[in-house]
């Protein structure tokens, strides 16, 4: 509601249809964060390929060795070795594909139902739609961290209560956003033709209202990912992420906190990923909101 | 416009109805308290019998009873680990968080304010660029890793400030620092496009053909305009930010109600968790509901939405 | 026209108004947060930051309850507790009850054992200066006895106890159901705080919620304040009949959760004495702090549960499989920094020996080769596949890697264990509702020294009555039973060892490691301090020692 205001109390035109791209921000198109979200996604992909060591094998003795260009390291473990002395490069490189999962299986499952839920709202208006945001209103007041932990009490830590988690707080997110851009587009000229000529709201929904939404569905997702897997990364320190042996940057990063002072590499390292990860995510999706909606710019 | 509020004071407390049976039935979800309370060798009877005190015997939709009728009294029971009123716990611990969050709001809005106005005015240059990217660092660390990371530079290193717990006004730097950095973001943003909006207006265009120095423009009006809502937009980040703090609450020992509610989960306290999560909620609603209304009074169309 | 201004230029019309509008708004802002600032609600002043002198800072991970009666708090809390109260039994720091320091200056068990006398000391005054009398000694049993009491051993001592008399304002006399002739020992400083003596007369006064907002005792530390779940604060009296005068004016107690804080709280001075995992101490020490050990404080193993259904580990060999294919050198040496000693059986650690555990028997050894021999035997050439819980305990940091190494050896044996990631609580209801079939998890235990704990723990832990036990064979049953109904304490040693040798026979458990417990304290602050052999404490009363 409150997004719909802002954007409605600025507007000076209203939102173009069909979404362009815009020949300006297509000039601009920033090398750097798709870069690293490339490198990500393939490292997720070959991690197999990538790194002979096994992930979750344990092997004490080899604990806590530093990288490489400090003194006690080899490039037999390039990176260092963690707690348990596993090699710290493998680690990470398997744990971009945990934390791509988890991001993703999350994104789809959380902005899809809210994204269908926000389109139903939009469209039917009235006491769906009121009934609709104040379900969202209810969810969204809940503190997010402490709703994951109570899923993990009743369900016990694991993959798929950590993507339930994410996803039953997101849904709320994508459905209010979607719902404020369904509003403005239900009210068009074409939406108008299409019920006079007798379609039915399923196919508005989908032919029309989807496609036009479909630019800041994109732009929410790729905004959302950075978020997710910070949340993972604190589910993790209160000890309701994704459970060892399985490698995730999150964990490795809580299990490194207390090494900080002395074995540095432990939480540094998938920091940086962590790091870099989000910033290439949180400034792609800046930019495809400036090319292909800039009316969303307040979100 | 009365009937706008009534309605949405009615979906309001209607929200917060459905809320309470659903962390009710929740938190019972979670096990049972008694379990963890007594010791090993306790027999089945003493089982029974403390279930019995704690009125935990009683069919469900009693217990709901007793629950609700209570809260509206302002009574939120006792907690079952702490053998107090929850209300007091709350009173200790609510404080605090407000202290914290205040602070950490205003440290967001000095943050944000300025890279906000930047970014607007140098739109598509470096600079809005690398304002984009000192905003968004703050939601691309983990929050416990900031602070920790934060105590070891500024608290062990250089001394400049304490490690934890409250005392005085320095305590407050480093973790409302750490809480506020998380929003800086999305507050620049929202600053930096509504500063674009009236920078591209009709509005600006005319006072610019008056002839109005720039520096007018930018900083009288424009930002004016920019920041009402920014402004309104803070008090929803104020309750995120009391609400959501049990991060920094842990790494910093900080006595608020997140690490009230993460014992009360963890403990299966269930007064705890249900008064907590009530209130808060409430918090979070009235003030969604005193922003909606704000707009409604600014907007006419919204009314009808 | 109205609503063509509006939708051409919204702010035309609105300018002023929403100029008005944000000014005011900010305003309102800036009040509120300078308001939410100054505002203290009251008898909630802002806690000192400067160092006092003579003020002892804690910093720990938790303290129990915090919630200052016995029957109110879990085991965890009772270090403050024996600065606040005065206890039935007094202890030394060996862990054996005393006559110099408790309310009870002698007692005296008759013949039978089921009926024991305590005679109070006179002029011990409690800290409103009102006097304590066998009165309040009756009355704060008979509250721990209730069913309501979460105490660490109120179940024990209600099915031991038959009633409470008080003959005179000094003398308290102690009926028991069945011959117990360690009734003393469960009621003295040393074991649990069920012995703790509150006054009765305060508490009906103020309730129990003005009781705990402002405790009374009799101890050498009064209350100052306490909030629950992150800080207690005491205060030192002017002198104590056995303590003397205490070394510090205040003890500040506090709950920091995040290891790394309270390490770095110590480093700058901000706490005096903080609880640490074991792998900290050496880089400690080498920064020049001073670190305390309790030698052996705990001792750490793994259960297989629920021996009597049909599971893998209801076999001996497979359990003695397991026990051979942990490298227990090697899991110390890196999970808990060297400061443990393998162990024989779990819970009968070195402390036990005076209580008749038999010193004899030795670690399990590494023998993987053996153990998949073994498995072999039993019918699993491919090994099986079974559950490891995994869960964060405050006291024990180590406890997800440890579980993590244990899943790791049992692993190149062919077992794969799931790590089953939960907390305490879960773990611990499915436990008492049988739910683990053939699973294993991980506990840590006070090691104790004295034979009547030892006796109740294993009982705890082996009869087949107990919620706790994975056995149910008749022959444990009857052994413990002989020791629990012998009069004299010489049967029981003889039965405690007895019952070592048989559980080590019988792979009855994975035992670990005996694990020392560091506190890392500021040298110049604290420089003596006997952790003692107490349970659930740390002899805080050594600590404040004036010296």
């Amino acid at each position: 509601m409150t997004h719909m205001a802002a954007g409605a109390l600025f507007r000076d035109q209203p939102a173009e249809r069909p979404a362009r791209w815009r020949l300006a921000a297509l000039k601009r198109v920033p090398l750097v964060p798709l870069g690293i979200i490339t490198l990500m996604v393939l490292t997720a992909l070959l991690a197999n390929v990538l790194t002979p060591y096994s992930p979750i094998n344990i092997s004490l003795p080899d604990r806590l060795r530093p990288p490489f260009w400090e003194a006690g390291g080899s490039l037999a473990h390039p990176l260092g070795t963690d707690p348990m002395g596993r090699d710290l490069l493998t680690r990470l490189i398997y744990g971009t594909r945990i934390s791509l999962l988890v991001g993703c299986l999350g994104l789809i499952v959380g902005g899809g139902l809210g994204a269908a839920l926000g389109l139903i709202a939009g469209y039917a208006g009235g006491r769906v739609d009121a009934l609709v945001m104040r379900v969202t209103d209810t969810a969204l007041s809940f503190p997010i961290i402490l709703f994951a932990i109570l899923l993990v009490v009743v369900l016990g830590a694991s993959i798929l209560t950590v993507v339930c988690a994410v996803a039953l707080v997101l849904w709320a997110r994508f459905a209010r956003v979607i719902r404020g851009e369904a509003l403005s587009i239900r009210e068009r000229d074409f939406v108008a033709l299409a019920r006079i000529a007798g379609s039915s709201p399923l196919r508005i929904i989908l032919v029309h209202l989807f496609p036009n939404v479909f630019n800041t569905l994109l732009v929410l997702l790729s905004l959302q990912v950075g978020w997710v897997i910070i949340v993972e990364a604190s589910l993790s320190f209160l000890g309701a992420g994704v459970p060892p042996p399985t490698p995730t940057w999150g964990s490795m990063i809580a299990e490194g906190r207390d090494y900080i002072a002395s074995a540095w590499w432990v939480s540094f390292f998938p920091g940086l990923a962590i790091l870099a990860t989000v910033l290439a995510f949180n400034l792609f999706g800046d930019w495809l909101r400036d090319a292909l909606d800039p009316t969303l710019r307040q979100m | 416009m009365q009937r706008y509020i009534l309605r949405r004071l009615v979906q309001s407390v209607l929200a917060l109805l459905a809320l309470s049976m659903l962390v009710f039935l929740m938190s019972r979800l979670t096990g049972d308290p008694t379990m963890l309370m007594l010791p090993d060798d306790a027999s089945q009877e003493d089982i029974a019998k403390l279930r019995h005190a704690l009125g935990l015997d009683a069919p469900l939709p009693v217990q709901y009873w007793v629950f609700l009728s209570n809260a509206v009294q302002g009574d939120f029971g006792r907690s079952i680990k702490g053998q107090m009123p929850v209300i007091d716990m709350i009173a200790e611990r609510l404080p605090h968080s407000i202290k914290l969050g205040a602070v950490a709001l205003c440290i967001a809005v000095l943050l944000a304010f300025p890279l906000g106005v930047i970014a607007a005015l140098k739109k598509g240059t470096t600079l809005d660029t690398m304002a984009n990217i000192v905003a968004v660092l703050g939601q691309s660390l983990p929050q416990f890793w900031v602070g920790i990371v934060l105590i070891q530079i500024f608290a062990v290193h250089l001394r400049w400030l304490p490690v934890a717990g409250v005392g005085s006004g320095w305590h407050y730097v480093l973790p409302a620092f750490t809480l506020g950095w998380f929003v800086v973001a999305g507050m620049m943003r929202l600053l930096r496009s509504s500063m674009l909006d009236i920078l591209g207006s009709e509005f600006v265009k005319l006072a610019r053909i008056k002839g109005v120095p720039e520096g007018l423009v930018v900083w009288k009006h424009a930002l004016r305009n920019a920041m009402i809502p920014v402004l309104t937009f803070g008090a929803i980040y104020l309750t995120i930010l009391v609400t959501g703090a049990i991060l920094v609450e842990t790494v910093f020992a900080w006595p608020g109600i997140g690490q009230l509610i993460y014992q009360g989960i963890v403990f299966r306290d269930f007064p705890v968790v249900q008064a907590v999560v009530l209130l808060t909620a409430g918090l979070v609603i009235s003030v969604n509901l005193l922003v909606d209304i704000l707009y409604a009074y600014l907007d006419p169309r919204i009314r009808y939405g | 026209m109205q609503a063509e201004a509006y939708r051409g230029h919204p702010r035309r019309d609105l300018g002023k108004l929403h100029q008005r509008l944000a000014w005011r708004g900010a305003l309102a802002l800036v009040i509120g947060v300078v308001g939410a600032l100054c505002w203290t609600p009251p008898g909630m002043a802002a806690e000192p930051a400067v160092k006092l002198t003579g003020d002892l800072r804690l910093a720990m991970a938790g303290i129990g309850n915090m919630r200052p009666a016995p029957w109110l708090e879990t085991a965890f809390g009772k270090g403050y507790m024996v600065l606040l109260y005065d206890f039935l039994v007094g202890g030394k720091s060996d862990g054996t009850p005393s006559t110099e320091n408790g309310a009870a200056e002698r007692w005296e068990m008759s013949a039978d054992a089921k009926t024991w006398t305590f005679w109070l000391r006179k002029g011990i005054r409690f800290h409103d200066g009102s006097e304590l009398t066998a009165e309040d000694a009756k009355w704060s049993l008979e509250m721990v006895l209730k069913p309501e009491s979460v105490a660490a051993f109120a179940a024990r001592l209600r099915d031991v106890i038959q009633d409470i008399q008080v003959t005179d304002p000094h003398t308290l006399v102690i009926r028991t159901k069945n011959p117990a002739i360690f009734l003393a020992q469960d009621l003295s400083m040393v074991t649990g705080s069920e012995g703790a003596i509150l006054p009765k007369r305060y508490y009906e006064q103020v309730g129990v919620d003005g009781f705990t907002a402002k405790a009374i005792g009799s101890g050498p530390y009064k209350w100052v304040k306490g909030t629950a779940g992150s800080l207690i604060q005491l205060e030192a009296t002017e002198k104590h009949w056995a303590e003397g005068v205490p070394q510090f004016k205040t003890v500040t107690y506090r709950v920091v959760p995040e290891e790394s804080t309270r390490i770095a709280m110590i480093q700058t001075g901000e706490a005096d004495i903080v609880g640490i995992s074991r792998e900290r101490v050496p880089e400690l020490q080498a920064r020049g702090f001073k670190v305390f050990v309790k030698d052996q404080g705990s001792v750490m193993g793994c259960y297989f549960h629920q021996q009597w259904e049909d599971v893998p580990i209801a076999k001996k060999q497979v359990r003695e499989a397991l026990n051979l294919a942990i490298n227990r050198e090697e899991l110390i040496k890196f999970i808990f920094a060297g400061q443990a000693r393998p162990m024989a059986m779990y819970p009968i650690g070195s402390f036990a020996v005076a209580a008749g555990g038999d010193a004899s028997l030795k670690p399990y050894a590494y023998d993987p080769e053996r153990a998949k021999q073994l498995l072999k035997e039993a019918g699993y050439p491919n090994g099986f596949e079974t559950t490891i819980y995994s869960y964060p305990r405050e006291d024990v940091p180590e406890m997800p890697r440890m579980v993590e190494a244990i899943a790791g050896y049992a692993a190149k044996i062919g077992v794969k264990m799931q790590i089953f990631a939960t907390e305490y609580g879960v773990a611990r209801t499915r436990r008492m509702t049988a739910k683990m079939p053939g699973h294993v998890s991980c506990l840590g235990t006070p090691n104790r020294s004295q034979a009547g704990d030892l006796l109740a723990l294993i009982f705890n832990l082996h009869h087949s009555s107990s919620k706790f036990t994975d056995h149910k064979v008749p022959a444990l049953d009857q052994l413990i039973e002989r020791a629990t109904t012998a009069t004299q304490l010489g049967d029981v040693q003889k039965t405690i060892g007895d019952l070592h040798r048989w559980l080590y026979a019988d792979h009855a458990t994975m035992p670990i490691a005996e694990v020392s417990t560091p506190y890392v304290a500021d040298g110049k602050k604290v420089t003596q301090w006997d952790l003692g052999r107490t349970l659930y404490d740390n002899n805080d009363r050594d600590l404040v020692r004036r010296r």
